[in-house]
């Protein structure tokens, strides 16, 4: 197969018309011989055969042809010819270059799993991996029974809660209530199927948060705690998605806590044992303090924040929202921690921190070495 | 298959907008160099004009200060001249006209003249034109006090925009990248534009800033900004990377580079906070300069990696096809700003 071309390049013009094709497809051509015509700004050029065989166009006549491309073809045989015009119509049914709005990705992972990948198509957005997950772990859960456990009940003006995960969390929020006789945990909810139907902490695993709304509306609990603490993302999705569906959170703190005067506590804080929170501070909501924190006065702390043990505030700090902070932090008095910052266990911050940002310490390993 | 209505040479669309003005506003005159029948243009975007408005379609001498001049007095007389420079490189010849006249005139005489001339400048190079066919010279004029520089890309209908300027009271230099008059427009329609969704934003006095991004802002990666025909090259490394890689880019296309419409550029930014700026002008105290530096400026603490800026290297444009390549702006360049940010 043989392209055929208009050898010439003009300094103003970049496409040129063809005027008109002289022979039609399927005929065999002579070299040399003039095929058809091709118009630029300024003259008409011949466009002759490169050699002998049967013509085929690519550009058709009346359309718009570039200098040095190929505007048709000459195939040394009848069946070649047949044969690239078969694959053409082929190519063409297959993917349009631009109408493909599935990623590589995407496909990839489709194909793994068998997806039909029509309905998702059909939005006319880019189909990317993360839609193929959802829409996998969609029909994963569609297609796993849902769960049947009811939560437990509890006497009337005994405030009936949700916890929202049932890992470690769970377990020191729960250790965390056990003091407290006016809230009782009825029901566990957890995004695994496979945890469904089953009990943890002797409390039913009544579903995903899917079934949030549903057994809320229908009075099983009263209010929600998110008790995953090593998702600060997780912490915050659980958190909108009680509000959306108008679910209160409640607050767990240990009855060790030291509440100074003055303090205000937003709703769905988890306060760990031994923790001290200094007259005039201000606390948002959905925060998990571990033991041993110590925000001190007139502090202005945020929403979404997950903390280790240890975390040492001076007064007069701000903490911004969806913070992850490690194992003994040490701030100093007067600074401003922005949104979203992650700051690395041992550090201690003497500056301001600007919002999405992580702070790093080079800890002094001590060498470990075995005891003869 | 719907007849998609933007699927024209950009040639025709620019054609076809000059058409219109001289059809609906008798103030507009068209002047240049070989503008008229059967030339019509050096590329060809008057063609069939001069046929149809004789007496407003002009053709000039060869003399760029000249063709300045006139269209300079017509729009002082209250006409709407839109004069064509035949390459964008010989702006030089009206330098003075632009920056100490036109741009000046309504300031210096208190509004009681206004001198709203349209300066139409084929720039860019990747045609092997050589150091003084080729060059992006618009950064020369940018941050003029009075005078509006924008660019057209195969994204925005030109049509928009030309009755802006006809309609206000500014000089416009408009750069038309030569490599877009043979390109298809792949203007937006309702709202998506291939695989990109896209979204349009102006502040009051601005033209509009285009957004294409392959997913909603939140889950783009980086920012990409450009302007003309840099903005078809970042488009196309936007598809590749997203369908091949699932690294999505917001490409911001302003069609107004000077004075800029930063609140259009800020909003991506500080929502992907790693950004690039594309352009294909020679590097250094180029549009990018700027754009960065504000961008800094506004999103200190935000940005999770320095700006890149990515421009045709510091140097004279080779006649040479491959050497050309090789020392303008393209898309590695662009990639390897990205790949660099979204470390």
């Amino acid at each position: 197969m043989k392209p055929i071309i208009l050898p010439v390049s003009e300094v103003n013009s970049t496409v040129f018309t063809i005027t008109e094709w002289l022979v039609s497809e399927g005929s065999t051509v002579k070299t040399g011989q003039v095929l058809g015509h091709a118009e630029t700004a300024k003259a008409i050029y011949d466009i002759s055969a490169p050699g002998e065989g049967v013509f085929a166009p690519l550009v058709t006549a009346s359309q718009t042809g570039e200098f040095q491309k190929p505007l048709g073809f000459l195939f040394a045989s009848l069946a070649e010819h047949q044969t690239w015009r078969k694959q053409l119509a082929e190519a063409a049914t297959q993917k349009v270059p631009g109408e493909s709005n599935v990623t590589d990705k995407a496909a990839e992972l489709a194909a793994a799993h068998k997806l039909d990948l029509t309905s998702l198509k059909a939005g006319g957005h880019l189909v990317t991996r993360k839609m193929v997950e959802a829409e996998v772990a969609r029909l994963h859960a569609a297609s796993t029974p849902r769960s049947t456990l009811a939560p437990l009940t509890a006497p009337s003006g005994i405030r009936k809660l949700a916890i929202i995960g049932a890992g470690y969390g769970a377990t020191q929020v729960l250790d965390i209530l056990a003091h407290d006789a006016s809230q009782k945990v009825v029901a566990l909810f957890v995004d695994y199927p496979e945890t469904w139907n089953t009990t943890a902490h002797d409390l039913p695993v009544v579903g995903g948060s899917e079934r949030l709304g549903e057994l809320f509306k229908a009075g099983a609990f009263e209010a929600a705690i998110v008790s995953i603490s090593t998702s600060v993302p997780a912490r915050t999705k659980f958190r909108l998605l009680c509000r959306e569906l108008g679910i209160p959170l409640a607050n767990a703190i240990d009855p060790s806590c030291r509440i100074a005067r003055g303090v205000k506590i937003g709703s769905g804080n988890v306060i760990n044992a031994f923790c001290f929170i200094g007259t005039g501070t201000v606390v948002g909501d959905n925060n998990f303090f571990s033991a041993y924190n110590s925000i001190d006065h007139h502090c202005q702390v945020g929403s979404d924040i997950s903390t280790g043990p240890g975390f040492m505030v001076s007064g007069l700090v701000k903490l911004g929202n969806a913070l992850r902070i490690g194992t003994g932090v040490f701030v100093q008095p007067l600074l401003e921690i922005g949104d979203g910052v992650q700051i690395a266990s041992g550090s201690v911050i003497v500056g301001n921190i600007p919002s999405y940002h992580a702070v790093k310490t080079k800890i002094v390993t001590t060498q470990v070495t075995p005891i003869h | 298959m719907p007849v998609n209505l933007s699927d024209m040479l950009f040639v025709k669309a620019l054609n076809n907008t000059l058409r219109s003005l001289l059809e609906r506003d008798s103030r507009v005159i068209l002047l240049g160099e070989d503008l008229i029948d059967p030339y019509g243009g050096a590329f060809k975007v008057t063609k069939g004009l001069s046929t149809d408005f004789p007496h407003r379609v002009l053709t000039t001498p060869v003399s760029e200060a000249a063709i300045a001049g006139v269209a300079g007095g017509l729009a002082l007389a209250g006409f709407r001249p839109i004069a064509e420079f035949m390459f964008g490189d010989f702006t030089t010849l009206c330098f003075d006209q632009v920056v100490n006249h036109m741009s000046k005139f309504r300031a210096m005489y208190d509004g009681q003249v206004n001198c709203p001339v349209i300066l139409r400048m084929p720039m860019g190079g990747g045609r092997a034109y050589g150091p003084t066919h080729s060059q992006s010279l618009e950064k020369f004029y940018m941050g003029v006090p009075g005078l509006t520089v924008a660019a057209a890309s195969v994204f925005q209908n030109p049509r928009p925009l030309f009755e802006t300027f006809v309609a206000g009271l500014n000089p416009v230099f408009f750069v038309e990248h030569k490599l877009l008059y043979a390109q298809k427009c792949r203007w937006p329609q309702s709202g998506r534009c291939g695989m990109f969704e896209t979204e349009t934003m102006a502040s009051d006095g601005f033209l509009p800033t285009l957004f294409l991004r392959p997913v909603e802002r939140a889950s783009c990666h980086a920012t990409v900004i450009a302007y003309g025909q840099s903005a078809g090259v970042v488009v196309k490394m936007a598809e590749r990377l997203a369908m091949e890689r699932e690294i999505f880019l917001e490409v911001v296309i302003p069609s107004q580079i000077s004075p800029v419409d930063w609140a259009a550029m800020e909003i991506s930014a500080d929502s992907t906070r790693r950004v690039v700026i594309c352009e294909e002008g020679t590097a250094g105290w180029d549009w990018g300069s700027e754009v960065s530096a504000q961008l800094h400026a506004r999103l200190f603490g935000r940005l999770r990696k320095p700006i890149r800026r990515v421009a045709s290297d510091d140097g004279l444009i080779p006649s040479g096809k491959q050497q050309e390549e090789q020392m303008l702006f393209g898309e590695q360049r662009a990639l390897a700003a990205v790949l660099e940010v979204l470390e």
